[in-house]
């Protein structure tokens, strides 16, 4: 599976820019890296352009849904003659057409309904998974635990999104201005830096620090590290928006993927409801679901609908996560982030 | 059903016919242009123009995901309008290629049909220009740009918030002449050296022009290393003639020979005898060449030479690639008269890379790898997929605040973020009120107006009467063009009676001061027109204005201006228990005033100053 081939001569051009980011040596791990994508969905489709574009080794999709009208508008590999083929086969020569570099495979069936699915998932270096509820994600986050492979799972709904990152444990390296005096030792619960370098580059004091990130799996998320980070309740409800446990309670309810958009029903009620037991599970103040009622409102009205602003953004940083898994460096998702379109910010919270 | 359900479940239908019925201008086909063009069609924007002055490269096509090997050196506009016609469902969309800056391609009426503008540029110049154009028409402006894994978005509503000039850009690092003549110690300076003085001296355009002039130096070591260099560059002349002379009628090779023994060896150890020069410096070793000469051309047949991009050559092998760059640049100096250093064009690259290698090599300095002299040479600015991506879903994601909000630019100010990426764990990026415009900027601080002039028939004269009658000025204006060409004041009052086409064209802006100093400055942007209509202005009292000379502040982040915030709250972004990086970028949390900004935007600018990316 790993092949050690050194790049082409042709492959450092067509690199170029980004190997300048990350080095000849990086550029080969993203070649060695076999990834699958679980749902075409829109946020699913930016994904795969980055990856593709970015040379990983190979892609697989999983994808059994069909090409219905409202897709056109949110999945620019399709044009209005494919509607009613699957969406997967209609998809593939342009994805293909990227980076033909990239090897692409396609499994055009529902993922539920592969037989064998932990020895499908042995092969792949990472999971991604979108558009999954939160029964499927505890699923598949299981099987990616038992198989030590990272997993990520993230869905857009209208002008929100999140991303879920399970790396597992991963050591990255991350500069720091020398002013910033790391040492090694804990950062919080989750992380520490395990070594600090002292290094010169372009002229400035630079401090090379490796840091070591533990993640939880999605059916163990915890309230206890926000809270030992903001020990005061008044902190706590300050900030911690309500689009977190807002979007964790609509993981929680009937999955509308791939159906009509006019047709999925998600009452602000019955949303509003979960939001506040997502809390409390969690052990955390039910003010936070409160604080903001017309972001539970929004998102009821807008869940499961694909807006491509939000899936470029969010696809864009679910794949530059996962390069940076790959290269090993800059500091990753730990572990859960959230989009709000409407104010334009992207917290990200350890859970 | 439609296939923009998903739009009309998440705005109003009101809102939906507005972006309908909207036109934009995205300026830029490149990174940040390719992914915005996505968005802004499946946001149903009504028009999209796409306009871009370059061609597509092998290097572009890890993030400009329009673009295919195929389209190599098509153009970037044309290609990318192509690309996206399957999936644009209603928007209608035009190309065009050509360079924004160009006003008779693209006079302001141009700009004037669009309901926003975003730019997806890569270089300072053209964005300063796109920024004063929508201050002049008052449009909207979604500023971005990335660099490597940084980026940011800023959304410009013109005198509402700041402006892309309110905050001073940092300016390319520059060094002293004489660093890179004569005492040079980083590789950087080596290459500078090489692609900036001895490439053009031998390979570029044949004039006594470029020789260098006394007194130059930005720093003097003593006047003997000044007159020394005046003789170096002399003598460099001479090696002018001789490359000249070979490549008129092709006979030996043994001209290379000069060239090395002169630049490497003879001028160095002139130099060492200026001994002020290496009182506190370690001194350079001339170059032995005899003792690298007898094997030069025997590694291999020269012309297969070929030795990789990625590992540091040794100095024998500098002097083969030399050698051999330097004939084949002399071969072609016969068709091409001039040869300009671009970093795509292998033989300059490799005579940059090996002379700049040897030059190190003399001077006890690092070599360096070819991949790494390209990207120092060739301002290589590294960029991916995934920030432009980012950025560009930001850019578009701003934009709907203008186009929910009944485009009313106060409200979609209060409501717009700039964004940046972020180096903290707590955020994926970071995301700030805009602030209202800086008081001392050149660009937004002045009155602005549009005037419609008779160019062609109307005299200076004529126009500053009706400049007069206009704004009351007690005594007399003075008129000078965007250059500070001075075309009338009080006591210069020569070309009164000449038509003004003489002096400007359509689009062009001229800078009108009240010679009595009672009333402000203002700049005109003059239209042509078959009237005179000079527009009314409410023009503030005459100030003093701080016009610091460009580059004197080099660093953006000495800049702590105290902005006050759109609206009524003072936003804070305030991590008292966040562990907030020391980093250059971060923003600077204060509980309790309002919020500094230090922002070093990432320009992109890449060797050309003109390429749209």
């Amino acid at each position: 599976m790993t092949d050690s081939k050194p790049l082409t001569e042709d492959e450092i051009k067509l690199y170029d820019r980004q190997i300048r980011l990350w080095g000849v040596k990086a550029q080969g791990d993203v070649r060695n890296s076999h990834i699958l994508v679980i749902n075409l969905t829109s946020v699913g489709v930016e994904v795969c352009k980055n990856l593709v574009l970015g040379g990983i080794g190979s892609l697989t999709i999983v994808d059994g849904s069909k090409v219905i009208d409202q897709d056109l508008n949110v999945n620019f590999f399709l044009d209005e003659t494919q509607v009613g083929q699957f969406k997967l086969e209609a998809c593939k020569s342009r994805i293909r057409d990227l980076n033909p570099r990239v090897e692409l495979d396609t499994e055009t069936r529902d993922w539920t309904s592969i037989v064998n699915l932990e020895e499908f998932i042995t092969r792949f270096s990472l999971v991604v998974a979108t558009g999954v509820c939160e029964s499927e994600i505890v699923r598949l986050n299981g099987l990616t635990r038992r198989l030590g492979i990272p997993f990520y799972c993230s869905g857009t709904h209208g002008l929100y999104g999140y991303i879920f990152a399970d790396l597992i444990a991963h050591q990255s390296n991350v500069k720091y201005d020398s002013q910033s005096s790391k040492k090694v030792g804990p950062i919080d619960p989750v992380s520490s830096i395990t070594s600090v370098k002292e290094i010169k580059e372009n002229d400035t004091q630079t401090q090379c620090c490796t840091i070591r990130n533990e993640f939880r799996p999605f059916d163990q998320l915890s309230g206890k590290f926000l809270k030992q980070k903001y020990p005061s309740t008044k902190k706590q409800i300050k900030k911690i928006c309500t689009l977190l446990p807002a979007i964790l309670a609509l993981l929680k309810l009937p999955s509308y993927l791939n159906k009509l958009t006019e047709d999925v029903d998600v009452s602000a009620n019955e949303l509003q409801k979960q939001t506040l037991k997502v809390l409390s599970q969690l052990k955390l103040p039910q003010e936070i679901a409160l604080k903001n009622p017309e972001t539970i409102t929004n998102l009821a009205r807008q869940a499961y609908c694909e807006y491509q602003p939000v899936s470029s953004i969010l696809g864009g940083a679910l794949s530059q996560d996962i390069i940076n898994y790959i290269v090993k460096n800059e500091l990753p998702i730990n572990n859960i982030t959230v989009l709000d379109g409407y104010s334009d910010e992207m917290p990200v919270y350890t859970l | 059903m439609p296939f923009d359900s998903h739009i009309r479940k998440i705005f109003d239908k009101e809102t939906v016919d507005v972006f309908h019925d909207s036109k934009v201008l995205l300026v830029g086909a490149g990174g940040i242009g390719c992914e915005l063009l996505k968005d802004l069609i499946t946001m149903n924007y009504g028009e999209i123009h796409i306009l871009d002055l370059d061609t597509i490269d092998l290097s572009n096509l890890n993030r400009q995901f329009l673009f295919r090997q195929k389209d190599i050196k098509a153009s970037k506009s044309l290609t990318a309008v192509m690309a996206v016609q399957h999936f644009s469902h209603i928007s209608k969309l035009v190309a065009h290629h050509g360079n924004i800056m160009d006003a008779v391609q693209f006079p302001l009426s141009f700009f004037q049909q669009f309901d926003m503008i975003f730019n997806a540029l890569d270089n300072l110049e053209a964005r300063m220009y796109v920024n004063k154009v929508c201050l002049f028409i008052k449009t909207p402006l979604m500023e971005s740009g990335t660099t490597g894994l940084k980026g940011q978005v800023q959304p410009i509503y013109p005198y509402s918030t700041e402006c892309f000039a309110c905050v001073p850009k940092s300016t390319p690092k520059t060094f002293p002449l004489c660093t890179i003549r004569s005492t040079p110690s980083k590789p950087v300076h080596c290459v500078t050296w090489s692609k900036n003085f001895l490439f053009p001296q031998l390979f570029g355009p044949d004039t006594v022009e470029n020789l260098p002039q006394k007194g130059q130096d930005a720093e003097q070591d003593g006047e003997a290393a000044d007159k020394d260099l005046m003789q170096e560059a002399n003598e460099l002349f001479e090696l002018k003639r001789k490359v000249l002379d070979a490549s008129d009628g092709f006979k030996d090779a043994s001209f290379v020979d000069d060239i090395i023994f002169k630049v490497f060896a003879e001028d160095i150890s002139k130099l060492l005898r200026i001994e002020d020069l290496w009182k506190s410096r370690a001194k350079p070793t001339p170059l032995d060449y005899g003792k690298y000469r007898a094997d030069i051309g025997k590694m291999t047949d020269i012309e297969n030479l070929k030795l990789s991009d990625q590992n540091i050559w040794t100095v024998q092998e500098n002097l083969e690639i030399f050698t051999k760059a330097t004939l084949r640049l002399t071969m072609r100096l016969s068709k091409e008269r001039e040869i300009e250093f671009d970093k795509d064009d292998d033989d300059t690259l490799e005579f940059v890379v090996s002379a700049s290698n040897i030059r190190s090599f003399v001077f006890g300095i690092p070599l360096k790898t070819k991949f790494a002299v390209k990207q120092i040479a060739g301002n290589i600015i590294p960029a991916v997929a995934t920030t432009n991506a980012i950025m560009a879903g930001f850019s578009a994601l701003s934009s709907i605040h203008y186009f929910i909000n009944g485009k009313n630019a106060e409200v979609a100010a209060r409501a717009s973020k700039m964004i940046f990426d972020s180096s903290v764990p707590e955020r994926f990026v970071n995301s700030s009120k805009l602030v209202r415009s800086n008081f001392n900027c050149k660009q937004c601080s002045i009155t602005r107006g549009i005037a419609c002039v008779d160019i062609d028939h109307m005299a200076l004269g004529a126009f500053r009467d009706a400049l007069l009658k206009e704004y009351h000025n007690e005594d007399d204006v003075s008129i000078a063009t965007s250059d500070s060409r001075l075309l009338y004041d009080f006591d210069f009052d020569d070309n009164l009676q000449r038509p003004l086409k003489d002096f400007i064209g359509d689009g062009d802006v001229l800078l009108i001061s009240d010679s009595e100093e009672t009333l402000d400055h203002i700049e005109l942007l003059i239209k042509k027109g078959m009237h005179c209509v000079i527009p009314p202005l409410d023009i503030p009292p005459f100030r003093e204005q701080a016009f610091e000379e460009d580059g004197e502040k080099e660093d953006a982040e000495t800049e702590d201006n105290m902005k006050s915030v759109v609206g009524d709250e003072v936003v804070v972004l305030d991590g008292d228990d966040d562990k907030i990086s020391n980093t250059k970028r971060s923003l600077e949390d204060d509980d309790n005033g309002p919020m500094v900004k230090k922002v070093r935007m990432s320009v992109n600018d890449e060797e050309d100053p003109i390429i749209l990316d």
